[in-house]
Protein backbone atom coordinates (compact mmCIF):
# COMPACT_ATOMS: atom_id res chain seq x y z
CA UNK A 1 0.00 0.00 0.00
CA UNK A 2 1.46 3.54 -1.21
CA UNK A 3 0.43 6.93 0.02
CA UNK A 4 1.66 10.59 -0.08
CA UNK A 5 1.46 11.67 3.44
CA UNK A 6 3.35 13.38 5.98
CA UNK A 7 2.29 12.08 9.14
CA UNK A 8 0.48 9.96 10.95
CA UNK A 9 -2.06 11.58 13.17
CA UNK A 10 -3.06 10.33 16.12
CA UNK A 11 -5.70 12.13 17.98
CA UNK A 12 -6.76 10.88 21.75
CA UNK A 13 -8.48 12.36 25.01
CA UNK A 14 -5.16 12.37 26.49
CA UNK A 15 -1.54 12.28 26.00
CA UNK A 16 -0.08 9.43 24.42
CA UNK A 17 3.50 8.30 26.22
CA UNK A 18 6.16 8.23 23.31
CA UNK A 19 5.79 4.49 23.96
CA UNK A 20 2.24 3.79 23.10
CA UNK A 21 2.86 6.05 20.20
CA UNK A 22 5.53 3.82 19.07
CA UNK A 23 3.77 0.51 19.32
CA UNK A 24 0.91 2.22 17.25
CA UNK A 25 3.70 3.97 14.54
CA UNK A 26 5.32 0.06 14.45
CA UNK A 27 1.51 -1.18 13.72
CA UNK A 28 0.66 1.43 11.03
CA UNK A 29 4.15 0.82 9.09
CA UNK A 30 3.49 -2.62 9.48
CA UNK A 31 -0.06 -2.71 7.29
CA UNK A 32 0.17 0.30 5.58
CA UNK A 33 3.92 0.02 4.49
CA UNK A 34 4.61 3.84 5.49
CA UNK A 35 7.17 5.39 6.96
CA UNK A 36 6.22 8.78 8.55
CA UNK A 37 6.57 10.73 11.62
CA UNK A 38 4.07 10.67 14.38
CA UNK A 39 1.91 13.07 15.74
CA UNK A 40 -0.19 13.47 19.05
CA UNK A 41 -3.20 15.81 19.00
CA UNK A 42 -5.68 16.22 22.00
CA UNK A 43 -9.55 15.81 21.50
CA UNK A 44 -11.55 15.41 24.48
CA UNK A 45 -14.64 14.63 22.74
CA UNK A 46 -13.31 11.40 21.90
CA UNK A 47 -13.78 10.42 25.69
CA UNK A 48 -11.11 7.46 25.51
CA UNK A 49 -9.55 5.82 23.11
CA UNK A 50 -7.97 7.19 19.66
CA UNK A 51 -8.38 7.66 16.33
CA UNK A 52 -4.92 7.53 13.71
CA UNK A 53 -5.30 9.32 10.07
CA UNK A 54 -3.30 9.07 7.81
CA UNK A 55 -3.53 11.51 4.54
CA UNK A 56 -7.17 9.59 3.79
CA UNK A 57 -7.19 6.47 5.10
CA UNK A 58 -9.12 6.91 8.95
CA UNK A 59 -8.82 4.49 11.74
CA UNK A 60 -11.88 5.19 14.50
CA UNK A 61 -11.05 3.28 18.20
CA UNK A 62 -12.34 5.90 20.71
CA UNK A 63 -14.81 5.34 23.17
CA UNK A 64 -17.18 8.16 21.21
CA UNK A 65 -17.35 5.43 18.36
CA UNK A 66 -18.39 2.55 20.30
CA UNK A 67 -20.77 4.49 22.40
CA UNK A 68 -22.46 5.56 18.61
CA UNK A 69 -21.92 2.25 17.50
CA UNK A 70 -23.48 1.07 20.59
CA UNK A 71 -26.87 3.46 19.77
CA UNK A 72 -27.00 2.63 16.44
CA UNK A 73 -27.18 -1.07 17.35
CA UNK A 74 -30.01 -0.10 19.82
CA UNK A 75 -31.87 1.63 17.34
CA UNK A 76 -31.68 -0.96 14.25
CA UNK B 1 -190.83 -8.07 -43.86
CA UNK B 2 -193.04 -5.72 -45.24
CA UNK B 3 -195.01 -5.94 -41.96
CA UNK B 4 -191.70 -5.23 -39.84
CA UNK B 5 -191.31 -2.52 -41.62
CA UNK B 6 -188.41 -3.09 -43.73
CA UNK B 7 -188.30 -2.66 -47.52
CA UNK B 8 -186.37 -5.55 -49.06
CA UNK B 9 -184.88 -3.13 -51.49
CA UNK B 10 -183.44 -0.81 -49.04
CA UNK B 11 -182.56 -3.72 -47.02
CA UNK B 12 -180.85 -5.03 -50.27
CA UNK B 13 -179.30 -1.00 -50.94
CA UNK B 14 -177.94 -0.90 -47.26
CA UNK B 15 -176.58 -4.63 -47.80
CA UNK B 16 -174.44 -3.78 -50.74
CA UNK B 17 -173.92 -0.29 -49.33
CA UNK B 18 -172.15 -1.90 -46.29
CA UNK B 19 -170.52 -4.71 -48.67
CA UNK B 20 -169.00 -1.75 -50.68
CA UNK B 21 -168.30 0.22 -47.65
CA UNK B 22 -166.10 -2.96 -45.95
CA UNK B 23 -164.31 -3.79 -49.63
CA UNK B 24 -163.56 0.15 -49.37
CA UNK B 25 -162.50 0.10 -45.63
CA UNK B 26 -160.61 -3.07 -46.21
CA UNK B 27 -158.52 -2.12 -49.50
CA UNK B 28 -157.60 1.76 -48.42
CA UNK B 29 -157.76 1.76 -44.96
CA UNK B 30 -157.05 -1.60 -42.99
CA UNK B 31 -154.26 -2.65 -45.47
CA UNK B 32 -152.08 0.31 -45.00
CA UNK B 33 -152.98 0.56 -41.33
CA UNK B 34 -152.36 -3.31 -40.90
CA UNK B 35 -148.99 -2.69 -42.73
CA UNK B 36 -147.84 0.35 -40.98
CA UNK B 37 -148.44 -1.69 -37.85
CA UNK B 38 -146.70 -4.82 -39.44
CA UNK B 39 -143.65 -2.54 -40.12
CA UNK B 40 -143.81 -0.51 -36.84
CA UNK B 41 -143.97 -3.94 -35.09
CA UNK B 42 -140.92 -5.38 -37.58
CA UNK B 43 -138.94 -2.34 -36.70
CA UNK B 44 -139.63 -2.82 -32.95
CA UNK B 45 -138.66 -5.73 -33.17
CA UNK B 46 -135.70 -5.19 -34.77
CA UNK B 47 -135.03 -2.16 -32.54
CA UNK B 48 -135.40 -4.79 -29.93
CA UNK B 49 -133.19 -6.91 -31.28
CA UNK B 50 -130.46 -4.60 -31.94
CA UNK B 51 -130.82 -3.02 -28.17
CA UNK B 52 -129.80 -7.03 -27.25
CA UNK B 53 -127.33 -6.90 -29.53
CA UNK B 54 -126.28 -3.72 -28.19
CA UNK B 55 -126.74 -4.94 -24.54
CA UNK B 56 -124.69 -8.06 -25.27
CA UNK B 57 -122.12 -5.71 -26.55
CA UNK B 58 -122.10 -3.61 -23.92
CA UNK B 59 -121.75 -6.00 -21.72
CA UNK B 60 -118.56 -7.34 -23.76
CA UNK B 61 -117.08 -3.94 -23.51
CA UNK B 62 -117.91 -3.72 -20.08
CA UNK B 63 -116.26 -7.32 -18.98
CA UNK B 64 -113.48 -6.10 -21.55
CA UNK B 65 -113.18 -3.11 -19.63
CA UNK B 66 -113.34 -4.57 -16.35
CA UNK B 67 -110.45 -6.91 -17.71
CA UNK B 68 -108.63 -4.26 -18.38
CA UNK B 69 -108.61 -2.39 -14.92
CA UNK B 70 -107.83 -5.68 -13.90
CA UNK B 71 -104.85 -5.94 -15.80
CA UNK B 72 -104.65 -2.75 -15.00
CA UNK B 73 -104.18 -2.98 -11.48
CA UNK B 74 -102.28 -6.09 -11.20
CA UNK B 75 -99.33 -4.38 -13.36
CA UNK B 76 -99.87 -1.25 -10.99
CA UNK B 77 -99.54 -3.48 -8.35
CA UNK B 78 -96.53 -5.21 -9.56
CA UNK B 79 -94.78 -2.22 -10.77
CA UNK B 80 -95.46 -0.99 -6.93
CA UNK B 81 -94.03 -4.14 -6.03
CA UNK B 82 -91.24 -4.12 -8.04
CA UNK B 83 -90.44 -0.53 -6.32
CA UNK B 84 -90.52 -1.55 -3.01
CA UNK B 85 -88.29 -4.19 -3.66
CA UNK B 86 -86.08 -2.10 -5.64
CA UNK B 87 -86.01 0.38 -2.98
CA UNK B 88 -85.12 -2.17 -0.27
CA UNK B 89 -82.23 -3.67 -2.46
CA UNK B 90 -81.24 0.27 -2.54
CA UNK B 91 -81.75 0.56 1.00
CA UNK B 92 -79.98 -2.75 1.46
CA UNK B 93 -77.20 -1.53 -0.68
CA UNK B 94 -76.96 2.00 0.59
CA UNK B 95 -76.69 0.41 4.26
CA UNK B 96 -73.90 -2.73 3.11
CA UNK B 97 -72.38 0.73 1.57
CA UNK B 98 -72.33 2.42 4.95
CA UNK B 99 -71.43 -0.35 7.17
CA UNK B 100 -68.41 -0.73 4.55
CA UNK B 101 -67.36 2.86 4.53
CA UNK B 102 -67.51 2.90 8.56
CA UNK B 103 -65.21 0.00 8.70
CA UNK B 104 -62.62 1.21 6.00
CA UNK B 105 -63.02 4.71 8.55
CA UNK B 106 -62.62 2.84 11.92
CA UNK B 107 -59.81 0.46 10.34
CA UNK B 108 -58.02 3.65 8.49
CA UNK B 109 -58.39 5.02 11.88
CA UNK B 110 -56.82 2.35 13.92
CA UNK B 111 -54.18 2.39 11.35
CA UNK B 112 -53.80 5.51 11.84
CA UNK B 113 -53.76 5.09 15.77
CA UNK B 114 -50.92 2.17 15.39
CA UNK B 115 -48.54 4.21 13.06
CA UNK B 116 -48.98 7.18 15.43
CA UNK B 117 -47.99 4.46 18.26
CA UNK B 118 -45.17 2.47 16.72
CA UNK B 119 -43.92 6.62 15.47
CA UNK B 120 -44.32 7.51 19.25
CA UNK B 121 -42.51 4.80 20.54
CA UNK B 122 -39.75 5.05 17.85
CA UNK B 123 -39.15 8.75 19.23
CA UNK B 124 -39.35 7.77 22.45
CA UNK B 125 -36.49 4.98 21.75
CA UNK B 126 -34.17 7.41 19.80
CA UNK B 127 -35.03 9.82 22.74
CA UNK B 128 -34.42 7.37 25.13
CA UNK B 129 -30.91 6.16 23.55
CA UNK B 130 -29.83 9.92 23.26
CA UNK B 131 -30.33 10.60 26.31
CA UNK B 132 -28.20 7.32 27.77
CA UNK B 133 -25.70 7.88 25.37
CA UNK B 134 -25.27 11.71 26.86
CA UNK B 135 -25.30 9.98 30.09
CA UNK B 136 -22.69 7.63 29.29
CA UNK B 137 -20.62 9.92 27.73
CA UNK B 138 -20.89 12.16 30.79
CA UNK B 139 -20.64 9.50 32.99
CA UNK B 140 -17.18 8.39 31.68
CA UNK B 141 -16.19 11.74 30.54
CA UNK B 142 -15.81 12.69 34.78
CA UNK B 143 -15.11 9.17 35.99
CA UNK B 144 -12.09 7.91 33.61
CA UNK B 145 -8.99 9.15 35.66
CA UNK B 146 -5.47 8.87 33.51
CA UNK B 147 -5.11 5.61 34.86
CA UNK B 148 -8.08 4.24 33.47
CA UNK B 149 -7.15 6.33 30.04
CA UNK B 150 -3.77 4.45 30.21
CA UNK B 151 -5.20 0.95 30.15
CA UNK B 152 -8.77 1.82 27.83
CA UNK B 153 -5.46 2.93 25.27
CA UNK B 154 -3.02 -0.22 25.67
CA UNK B 155 -5.79 -2.37 25.71
CA UNK B 156 -7.00 -0.82 22.24
CA UNK B 157 -3.07 -0.78 21.01
CA UNK B 158 -3.42 -4.59 21.84
CA UNK B 159 -6.15 -4.97 20.00
CA UNK B 160 -5.05 -3.04 16.98
CA UNK B 161 -1.65 -5.25 16.61
CA UNK B 162 -3.67 -8.41 16.75
CA UNK B 163 -5.11 -7.58 13.77
CA UNK B 164 -3.76 -8.98 10.21
CA UNK B 165 -4.87 -5.93 8.37
CA UNK B 166 -7.20 -2.84 9.07
CA UNK B 167 -9.82 -4.07 7.23
CA UNK B 168 -10.30 -7.06 9.11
Amino acid sequence: MHMESDEIVIESAVKLSSDQLDKIKLDVQEKLKVDLPVVNKLNTKLIGGFTIRVNDWFLDSSLVRQIEFIKRTLLE
Amino acid sequence: MEQLGIEPLQLITQILNFAVLVFFLNKYLYKPILNTLETRKKKIQEGLQYADKMKVKEEENAKKMQDLINLAKAEGRKIIDQSKKDAKDVEAEIIAKSHKEAQSIVAKGRQEIELERSEMERQLKVKTVELAQKWVTAVLDNALNEKNQMSIINKKIQDLSKLKNYSS
